[in-house]
């Protein structure tokens, strides 16, 4: 019978009583970044040493540190370069990236929970839409990529998700100044015409 | 013969040990083959934990190590619902246990990710039934 094969599987103990309802009991990270900063850092790969997985940990690693302005930032703007890299980490260096997270924000974002009567706000037809897109998003809940295209295409979400555009000002309709710009104007001209006033009385007083 | 009966005994485990190894590959090779499990699992020993080690657990090798051929790398969750069957199945727990087990080890063929489970905690034991008979 053969014995000890795989040997440098990282293993993770299941304490007694968790199942898969339970809370995933992993380190939060803020977003795909963090975690990937976590998981491919190179030293992972030092014990036992993997030569092969060292390199190609080195060179995502240093992707993540030279682009950080860029991948740093929240689920919904993951750039696609951050998500390639987290495929060829999962490929290359055998790593699990965990879509809990990102599954978590998005079912925040779309909860049908928010338009029931218990939140003091019912609306029907809000409550159908964000019923529908979370029976959709349950059924991708353990495909990581599966949410990260919901996130590029589900109408639902891109619909809750957009900025709204400020509408265009009325142009050649008055001054359209706001109370802050009023009174530095009045500031900015009255000033010196007081300043003016004064010295042509003080001038008209002493006759000067 | 106290020694003898030991040695007899650990001829006997051993050919159950294996033959529950090669019964469970049966077992799912045909639940993969019939469609019921989506993986293909493979089971094998394992040096396993010396901190799950309980009363009757094997001295070298007491890791019961599944490995679930799925062509992808499998989430956390995934696996942990591969490990929920196992652990799931009283019997087969308590058959292990009884036969020098007391790790589970589940991991995919790929990556090097895994999950383990100390069996002992599984057993199931119901002690309000067990004196009623008396």
């Amino acid at each position: 019978m053969r014995t000890q094969e795989y040997n440098n599987i990282k293993w993770e103990e299941i304490p007694t009583g968790e199942d898969i309802k339970s809370t995933i009991s992993e380190p939060q990270y803020k977003n795909l970044y963090q975690e990937m900063k976590v998981k491919c850092a190179p030293e992972n790969f030092m014990t036992p040493y993997d030569a092969q997985k060292v390199a190609i940990a080195n060179q995502i690693y240093k992707t993540l540190v030279d682009k950080e302005r860029d991948f740093n930032v929240n689920e919904e703007q993951t750039p696609q370069e951050l998500r390639d890299l987290r495929v060829s980490a999962t490929s290359s260096l055998g790593l699990n990236f965990s879509p809990t997270r990102l599954f978590t924000h998005i079912s925040n974002l779309i909860n049908p929970k928010q338009y029931t009567s218990s939140q003091g706000y019912y609306d029907s037809e809000r409550l159908s839409e964000a019923n529908e897109a979370m029976g959709r998003l349950i059924q991708i809940k353990d495909n990581y990529e599966a949410l990260e295209k919901f996130i590029d295409t589900d109408p639902y979400y891109k619909k809750i998700t957009q900025i709204p555009e400020e509408p265009e000002e009325p142009e050649g309709k008055g001054l359209n100044l706001n109370p802050y710009e009023i009174v530095g104007v009045i500031i900015t001209l009255g000033v010196p015409i007081i300043i003016i006033y004064a010295i042509i009385y003080y001038a008209i007083s002493h006759n000067l | 013969m106290n020694i003898w009966l030991k040695i007899l005994q650990w001829f006997q485990d051993r050919n159950e040990r294996n033959a529950l190894i090669l019964d469970f590959n049966q077992h799912a090779k045909d639940a993969f083959v019939a469609g019921v499990m989506p993986v293909l699992m493979e089971a094998n020993v394992s040096r396993g934990v010396s901190e799950y080690k309980h009363a009757y657990s094997h001295w070298w090798a007491s890791g019961f190590r599944i490995r679930a051929y799925a062509g992808k790398q499998l989430s956390r969750n995934e696996i942990i619902s591969i490990g929920e069957v196992i652990i799931g199945n009283d019997i087969l727990v308590r058959r292990l246990v009884v036969l020098g087990f007391d790790t589970l080890e589940i991991h995919c063929d790929v990556g090097n990710y895994g999950c383990r489970w100390q069996l002992k905690d599984y057993l199931a034991l119901d002690y309000t039934n067990m004196f009623k008979s008396i």
